[in-house]
């Protein structure tokens, strides 16, 4: 009987431990898929936060320019910082009126005089932000020092339970999917113990006896990825279709380059297939291992 | 004897320990009670002769054939197929040795869902055997043992005779060297097992070694072979042309 007859025959005689077995492993591969989804989309999101995050020191209006552009010096001189930027009264107006453009009767009322010189500061990692705010806050000439930290911790919290959650229910499906697969091999086992006794006793090797079983493993753990993969490859055609994330999604570590979402689960979906293809091979060697030993 | 040694038992022992160990007041197992099954059996059996192990229920037949087999471990001793210890052999290469010992047992062990013919191809197939070969060598086998006209009923549509000679067909499907019979006529009516018997000699006379277990006197008598006699895990007697007491 080929490996194929023997799917089929298990599938036509256990059909609701089969279709359960597949409807679990297809739920983990989906859980599994959208936490590596999710996982990719707030360290995407994270990466760009922390590529706009920024200090903003702004500065008293007698501080002169020369001063500012001294400051400036000095902190790029500082291994923490990425990037100094400095707007001047004029270039903070430009930014204003490019800002309110549609608000004629407030650009008429402002002024460069009004409007405050500043640094841009970005540093290589979000937890010197504030380190850096804080040391820059008592200099003379410095007016006021604004960062949103709130929104840059509040991120990284959110995504930090998510990961936990995450990696809970992943690893919990699982291990739900391999005893699914123990169980649907053990119970198949079982039935055609007999037929295994005599295989072995008639000289058939241990590969020749735990092929099919394998095989089946294999079928029942890489069918569920496949339709797990399908699923989640659809769902970002309909996200793409809904324009969601349209500009691509930035790619953690290297923000600068996009990808778009269908790319992204077009991946996590091959990660899945291999995924599968692992589950099904170890569930079901470590079933038979114990049926070779006589 | 001038022949060839084929199998070489050297002080076979066997010993099985009891579960049901009694416990003293603090829970503690006393003395472990063991049964030993075989108590160091030395026997060689030669190339082409027709053997019988003979001896009463329990007297631990069975238990050498399936030492013989592999299918169960030894406490003690060492098996020589020619010069390979069979009992060396690691676990992942048993294969090869039960594929050149032909081993029929008292239960037949034939897959019911499966005919004759698939039953004997299935010896064939598990060495992955051409198909035109077990469409050649199958038949031949089949022809035999007189059942080539039943190569397409399955078990339960056979006599225990015929379940038999088919059991015996699947083990010369790959013609091996030794052909071990573990009680081959203990569920079969008389008639059927004078043919199982004359199958046998038929297959020793072609240069098989064969090695029957039996407690069937009346065959053992009739046959006038060599006839080890075992009791109680020791071999007490080896005779040649013996008979079923001596």
């Amino acid at each position: 009987m080929s490996s194929f007859e023997r799917i089929k025959e298990t599938f036509q005689k256990e059909k609701v431990l089969s279709f359960a077995n597949i409807l679990t492993m297809t739920i983990t591969f989906l859980v599994l898929g959208i936490f590596m989804l999710i996982v990719f989309i707030s360290q995407s999101t994270l990466s760009y936060l922390e590529q706009q995050t920024q200090v903003t020191a702004f500065f008293k209006d007698d501080f002169s320019e020369e001063s500012i552009l001294a400051l400036k010096g000095t902190l790029e001189q500082d291994d923490r910082i990425a990037e100094v930027e400095y707007i001047s009264k004029e270039d903070a107006l430009k930014i204003f009126s490019e800002i309110n453009a549609d608000e004629p009767l407030l650009l008429e009322s402002i002024s460069a005089n009004i409007l405050p010189a500043s640094l841009k500061i970005r540093t290589k990692k979000l937890e010197n932000l504030k380190i850096i705010a804080e040391e820059l806050s008592p200099n003379e000439g410095i007016e006021g020092v604004k960062f949103f930290e709130d929104v840059i911790v509040k991120f990284q919290k959110i995504a930090n339970i998510v990961y936990i959650v995450g990696f809970t229910l992943t690893a919990m499906f699982l291990f739900v999917s391999y005893s699914a697969i123990v169980i649907t091999l053990r119970t198949y086992i079982n039935k055609k113990g007999t037929e295994l006794e005599i295989l072995k006793l008639v000289g058939a090797s241990n590969d020749y006896v735990q092929r099919p079983i394998i095989t089946q493993g294999i079928f029942f753990s890489f069918t569920s990825s496949v339709i797990a993969t399908v699923l989640l490859v659809s769902g970002a055609l309909i996200a793409s279709a809904l324009r969601i994330f349209r500009s691509g999604l930035a790619m953690p570590f290297l923000p600068e380059i996009k990808v778009s979402l269908i790319l992204v689960t077009a991946i996590l979906g091959i990660v899945l297939l291999l995924s599968g293809l692992l589950l099904g091979y170890l569930g079901s060697k470590n079933t038979v291992k114990k049926y070779l030993e006589y | 004897m001038t022949q060839n040694k084929q199998l070489v038992f050297k002080n076979i022992r066997k010993s099985y320990v009891l579960n049901s160990v009694p416990k003293n007041r603090r829970g503690e197992a006393e003395d472990t009670p063991v049964i030993e099954v075989l108590k160091g059996v030395s026997l060689d059996i030669y190339q082409g002769e027709f053997a019988f192990l003979v001896g009463e229920s329990g007297a631990g037949k069975s238990t050498l054939v399936k030492i013989l087999i592999r299918e169960e471990e030894p406490s003690e001793g060492e098996i020589y197929f020619g010069d390979t210890n069979i009992l060396e052999i690691p676990k992942q290469e048993i294969h090869l040795i039960r594929r050149k010992i032909g081993v029929v047992f008292q239960d037949f062990k034939l897959l019911e869902s499966k005919t004759v013919f698939e039953n004997v191809a299935i010896a064939l197939k598990v060495v992955d055997a051409p198909e035109e070969e077990i469409n050649e060598i199958v038949p031949n086998v089949l022809n035999m043992v007189g059942l080539l006209d039943k190569k397409d009923n399955y078990p339960h549509q056979l006599s225990g005779g015929e379940a038999q000679k088919t059991a015996i067909a699947r083990a010369l499907a790959h013609e091996p060297d030794i052909l071990v019979a573990d009680e081959p006529t203990g569920m079969i009516d008389p008639e059927s097992g004078d043919q199982i018997m004359e199958i046998l000699e038929n297959i020793a006379e072609r240069g098989t070694t064969v090695l029957m277990a039996t407690h069937d006197q009346d065959i053992v008598n009739k046959m006038q072979k060599r006839v080890i006699r075992i009791h109680k895990g020791e071999i007490i007697s080896d005779k040649e042309k013996g008979h079923y007491h001596e």
